[in-house]
């Protein structure tokens, strides 16, 4: 469905082809070939092109009055595979060489994928978001955007970014050394360095973020498409389309938007019947907004439907064979059951949704790749609202930084759920090595992160130890470490591929003191190490 | 036998190799290879890796895995203070060498490359492209790509990631 994008690109041709040939004149000695007949064919496929062009901004028209547009594209459907304008592709190489005679001969009806040529088509996807997210002349468009903006390769931003980081290390050193020093001159200038540090480093972060505006006007798309396969009127409404996210993130949201986006319309909104007999406008509304709330960034796709029916989801859920019959669940719990892989509330599969496929493809992709987390918010009769709640980079992970004998570690954060010191009473030993802890009445099985990882040396007892509770939804355990030595935000570095290391490493940051540390996964790692046994313990050591 | 040494003039068969000893043998690789050459850093252990990958290092930003050539060839390995670590780039990777010391950028023809001896018995010789005389000393070049067995490491990365793949 890139109707806009090729018509809009055809504005262009007909520009190029008319200034080439319409107006030979205008070219250094082509003047003689006015009247011959190839140009009188031109002019002809000219006035086709320049037909489609009022379609185009008709169509333009269309979508800033949000009037139906399914018509209008069966419209244009009809009128590509008229024979009068089957001719269009021939002009497509003109602007580039002169193939008069090409374009005099009579060109076969061409069928209507015909339309772009191949260069065309790759000038096209390259252009298409720029033109998608200005309904203004595209001519307009690339003047400007080529006087805001440049385009700079990730690999030499983040080049640049692991040298700030290391600016800052050692701006950190020198302002710790700076009371030693006694001469005021150069004391003003590390201070005066200092500040200067922080606004470089506060900038360069800043050049991974995009605004969320390209993302948002793709949904337009997904809304018209979805609305007019279901027989739905709906309206979307976007806010706060400027706020800016890391690149990274931004790329993993359009799936996850998509589908929230169809689930809205298709299982939030009624038919615009329904609507109307439940005394609602027939055109549903579906709000897509982004805000920026306690260090995140909220976003929320919101429709006035009917809402989610808790008592419904259990019984389908029931149904399903997700969950037991006498499980007893609130309204919220309930809800949350959509989340479950498998569950649709559709009876039937339509093209749209209904396929099983969905919310918990989005929960999954939101909580693996995204590092977020969803969240929902119905009521029956007003509405659901679906809030994915991102962080702001993937760069930079809060993290927790342990000790193991002389070694220090890093653990998201967001895997901690809290961290306790151990009484000696509290801790059992299972068949001889498996240590379990008995925290506030539950037992929770405890690894050593030292064995977990390989590391041999003289083991302390628990009680002098600290463990880390991790943060997982099915089997809570605890991991043993020598001291927490505090938290900070840490910039994520990747491993070389070099390194054949075992699950449970996801990558490496550097430490304040500009030493490398390792992060880890503690699910995984856990995984890993129960997954192999002992064997993993001495893996990789030979 | 005796050819090449005296051609020091012609320069189109002439490359820069830096010259460094591991053990007590002395080694080259070419110098468009090296990155750069730093002391040894501060060295952070990586879990489950074999015992000649000594960890990961910070160099300006970038974490770089470094590799003691000589527990890889058998030989003693001791840090002091002439030792050091060269930055090679390995396409795809950068890697970290620690050396027992940096001796000298030679310039050698390749006409004083001679083929390596055959000694069969010795593990470490598929990893050396050739040998050159340069003095008193006989200089092996090394072939880091083989010598790392980058390949492997790349390709036993990407054996152990695709099992993985499955079971998530």
């Amino acid at each position: 469905m890139k109707f806009l994008p090729v018509l809009l690109n055809l504005q262009e041709i007909v520009t190029a082809a008319e200034t080439f040939f319409v107006f030979p004149h205008r070219r250094p000695g082509h003047g003689r070939r006015r009247k011959t007949p190839a140009a009188q064919a031109i002019g002809l496929l000219l006035r086709c092109t320049a037909r489609l062009v009022e379609i185009v901004k008709g169509l333009k028209g269309d979508l800033e009055a949000r009037f139906p547009s399914s018509a209008l594209i069966d419209e244009l459907k009809a009128r590509i595979a008229d024979p009068a304008t089957a001719g269009i592709p021939a002009i497509a190489p003109a602007p580039s060489a002169a193939p008069a005679p090409t374009l005099a001969t009579p060109a076969p009806a061409a069928p209507a994928p015909a339309l772009v040529p191949a260069p065309v088509a790759a000038a096209l996807a390259e252009s298409e978001h720029t033109r998608l997210s200005q309904s203004e002349p595209q001519k307009k468009v690339g003047a400007t955007s080529q006087d805001e903006s440049i385009r700079v390769s990730l690999s030499r931003l983040e080049r640049l970014l692991n040298n700030v980081g290391e600016l800052v290390i050692h701006q950190t050193v020198l302002n710790e050394q700076r009371a030693q020093v006694a001469i005021p001159l150069v004391q003003g200038t590390i201070s005066q360095l200092a500040k200067i540090t922080k606004e470089i480093q506060e900038l360069s972060m800043g050049l991974r973020m995009v605004p969320l505006k390209q993302t948002f006007q793709r949904m337009q798309r997904v809304v018209r498409d979805t609305s007019a396969a279901l027989g739905k009127e709906v309206e979307i409404k976007f806010s706060g389309e400027e706020t800016e996210l890391d690149k990274t993130v931004l790329e993993n949201l359009g799936d996850p938007l998509v589908h929230m986006i169809r689930n809205a319309i298709d299982h939030g909104l009624e038919t615009p019947d329904e609507r109307a007999a439940a005394g609602k406008p027939r055109c549903g509304l579906v709000q897509l907004r982004a805000y920026h709330m306690g260090g995140k960034i909220v976003i929320e796709v919101s429709d006035d439907g009917h809402g989610l029916n808790g008592e419904k989801i259990r019984a389908k859920a029931i149904q399903k064979g997700l969950i037991s019959a006498d499980r007893q669940m609130s309204e919220t719990e309930s809800q949350n059951l959509i989340f479950l892989p498998g569950f649709s509330t559709k009876t039937e599969v339509s093209e749209v949704s209904g396929r099983g496929v969905g919310m918990d493809v989005v929960k999954n992709n939101v909580e693996t790749l995204m590092h977020g987390e969803v969240q929902l918010d119905s009521k029956v009769g007003r509405g659901t609202c679906v809030r994915l709640l991102l962080p702001l980079t993937l760069a930079i992970v809060d993290g927790m930084v342990v000790r193991i004998g002389d070694e220090r570690y890093i653990i998201p954060l967001s895997q901690v759920f809290e961290s306790v010191q151990p009484s000696a009473s509290d801790v059992y030993t299972m068949s001889g090595t498996s240590e379990v802890l008995d925290l506030r009445g539950v037992t929770l099985p405890m690894h050593r992160l030292g064995r977990l990882l390989g590391r041999q040396g003289v083991e302390k007892p628990p009680s002098e130890l600290t463990v880390v509770i991790a943060n997982t939804a099915e089997r809570p355990f605890g991991i043993l470490v020598d001291r927490i030595l505090g938290q900070q935000q840490v910039v994520i570095k990747q491993l070389g591929r070099e390194i054949h290391y075992s699950r449970g490493i996801t990558g490496a940051a550097i430490l304040g003191d500009g030493k490398a540390a390792l992060i880890l996964d503690l699910i995984e790692l856990v995984q890993h190490k129960s997954a192999l046994g002992g064997a993993g313990q001495t893996r990789g050591v030979a | 036998m005796s050819s090449g040494i005296q051609n020091k003039h012609n320069n189109a068969g002439t490359k820069k190799y830096l010259c460094f000893s591991l053990g007590g043998e002395s080694y080259a690789v070419p110098l468009l290879a090296v990155r750069e050459v730093i002391a040894v850093p501060e060295i952070t252990p990586v879990p489950h890796t074999p015992s000649h990958f000594l960890g990961i290092m910070n160099l300006r930003g970038q974490v770089i895995s470094i590799i003691d050539l000589r527990t890889k060839f058998g030989l003693k390995a001791e840090l002091t203070s002439r030792s050091a670590v060269i930055v090679c780039d390995l396409s795809p990777i950068s890697l970290g060498i620690v050396v027992n010391s940096i001796n000298a950028v030679l310039s050698i023809s390749d006409q004083d490359i001679q083929p390596k001896p055959d000694i069969a018995s010795n593990k470490n010789t598929a990893y050396i492209t050739g040998v050159s005389k340069q003095g008193e000393r006989l200089v092996l070049l090394l072939d880091l790509a083989k010598a790392l067995d980058v390949e492997d490491l790349v390709a036993a990365r990407e054996a152990q990631q695709a099992p993985q793949a499955k079971t998530a």
